[in-house]
């Protein structure tokens, strides 16, 4: 099983956790060795943080010369002020070899899913079909946590405006199965990352009802442990096939510029 | 690049093999609906969670149900059922307390329940503190029978009602039964795990069960460094949360085979009565 971890990170972190946490690129190597993970989907805690350019410039720079690590940029929620020239962006990006971006979660915002407010860059990711993973989403929130993110209305929207975009909601939660069943369902270019997706012989309900094609291994490192992810879907009773896809597949695909159209369900 | 040493329980977990060569109780399961309120479950009924406990090698389940004491015979039929799988433990509600002892009196009559809880003094249950007189006779029934009380410690938001402090409180008030404070009595926090800790360190009858807050980086190897691995069991909330993945905050962490060994059913088994 070739693991491919869609959710981990570099790079010094504001808030370390007291048990301490991976922030060099010689950290994640052996952390992914010890849990037999052959390539990682990479961002730089300073892009997430603090500043999107330095960091994002940065995250090449450290991944240079390691093949199994792939630099994923970060940007903001809402575009349209900060990249004027998405065309250029998405042509720098790719010409660094990035071929994915994540939109991280800022501490305050407004969370609006137009796309006048989004911004033309979401278009152009759109048009090279550049995943783009957020992290800020309701579906992704504990239960004890009050909402802090895209809601699932937003992620409708956000799917139906860009539908050649596949968007991929990270850390799916376990109190949001009755509404991410049906919204997947309603948008075919929506994934899941299950490094938190905890509900119980969840990866089976959900390869049964989503399709495991939608679906994508993550260890959240490096405030999670990539273990029960790994776990989750080692010990998951479906076949080696649906297995390897979300182990790795689905993301390799995903980055090469092809994504399934989901199986309509049943 | 330094390299890990991985142990066989690492191993195997990690490649999805039933852990065999150790055994294991999960401190922490429950016994729910498939359709709640809150959340939408699948394969709840006891047939299938033995079923999910098998792939990965789980021996034995404690379980317990919420909300209703009424809702204790679904868990009596359950462990009734399957006794060398399932552990009942029985649920207590401060808002009926004159029922409370006739409640642990009937359960108890089953062989196959060991232990009471999971106490639940939050706003998700009943909402009364731990320290509160209505618990008194649940306190005094394990304190007579010696068995495990587990209660719910966290998050942040509910420290009112269940702090580890208050339940370290409950401790010195009545020895002579095992406390184990669910979820490390954090879930989110790391100020409240260090005060579980503290109050382990300082209660002798007090362990710590790990669900939930074992989902953050290195917090069972945290715990182990200012605990030590003799005061901590494996606990996963299931079906809250799935066998698959809380599995590997024991297996995979990086501690030794024998520490992992004791977490995962060592210690529990002696708080069973059964070592």
């Amino acid at each position: 099983m070739r693991f491919f971890d869609a959710n981990c990170m570099v790079g010094e972190l504001t808030r370390p956790q007291p048990s301490g946490h991976v922030d060099t690129v010689e950290g994640l190597l052996a952390e992914l060795e010890y849990f037999g993970i052959a390539e990682g989907l990479v961002c730089h805690a300073r892009a997430a943080e603090r500043a999107l350019d330095q960091g994002n410039e940065t995250i090449v720079e450290v991944l240079d010369g390691h093949d199994n690590l792939h630099p994923a940029w970060v940007i903001p929620m809402h575009t349209a002020v900060d990249y004027p020239e998405p065309e250029r962006t998405v042509a720098e990006l790719v010409e660094a070899g990035v071929r994915a971006v994540r939109a991280w979660r800022p501490p305050y915002h407004g969370y609006l899913a137009d796309t006048w407010a989004l911004g033309p860059l979401w278009d152009a990711l759109a048009e090279q079909r550049i995943p783009v993973l957020v992290g800020a989403s309701d579906l992704g929130r504990y239960p004890d946590q009050p909402g802090h993110g895209f809601s699932a209305r937003n992620l409708y929207d956000i799917c139906r405006s860009f539908p050649t975009l596949p968007v991929v909601v990270v850390r799916l939660n376990f109190s949001a199965v009755r509404v991410a069943v049906p919204l997947m369902r309603e948008c075919p270019n929506l994934y899941a990352e299950l490094s938190f997706f905890t509900t119980h012989r969840g990866v089976e309900f959900l390869s049964r009802e989503v399709g495991a094609e939608r679906l994508l291994f993550g260890s959240g490192l490096p405030w999670a442990s990539p273990g029960p992810a790994i776990t989750a879907v080692q010990y998951a009773l479906i076949s080696d096939e649906e297995r390897a896809l979300i182990a790795g597949e689905n993301l390799r695909e995903l980055l090469a510029g092809q994504w399934h159209v989901a199986r309509s369900p049943a | 690049m330094t390299t890990i040493t991985r142990t066989s329980l690492h191993e195997a977990a990690i490649a999805g093999e039933p852990l065999v060569d150790v055994e294991i109780i999960d401190a922490h399961a429950h016994l729910l609906d498939e359709r709640t309120p809150g959340v939408s479950f699948q394969y709840t009924a006891p047939e299938q969670m033995i079923e999910a406990m098998d792939r990965i090698g789980i021996d034995r389940a404690c379980i317990s149900v919420i909300s209703s004491t009424k809702a204790n015979a679904e868990m009596l039929d359950a462990v009734s059922r399957f006794p060398d799988r399932l552990v009942g433990f029985v649920l207590v509600n401060p808002r009926y307390p004159d029922e409370m002892t006739s409640t642990l009196d009937w359960c108890f009559e089953n062989p196959a329940v060991k232990g009471i809880g999971e106490v639940h003094p939050t706003s998700y249950q009943h909402w009364y503190p731990v320290t509160g007189p209505a618990y008194e006779p649940a306190w005094e029934f394990a304190a007579r029978r010696n068995v495990p009380v587990l209660i719910h410690s966290g998050p942040t938001s509910e420290a009112s009602r269940c702090s580890p402090t208050m339940i370290g409180e409950v401790a010195r008030r009545h020895p002579g039964f095992p406390i184990l404070i669910g979820h490390c009595g954090a879930y989110d926090s790391w100020s409240m795990l260090d005060e579980a800790i503290d109050v382990a360190l300082a209660e002798e009858q007090v362990y710590l069960e790990i669900s939930a807050m074992a989902r953050f980086y290195g917090v069972l190897e945290y715990i182990v460094k200012r605990l030590g691995p003799d005061k901590v069991v494996f606990g996963s909330d299931a079906p809250f949360h799935d066998w698959t993945a809380e599995i590997a905050h024991v297996a995979c962490a990086k501690l030794s085979d024998r520490q992992k060994a004791k977490i995962f059913g060592g210690t529990m088994r002696a708080l069973l009565g059964e070592a």
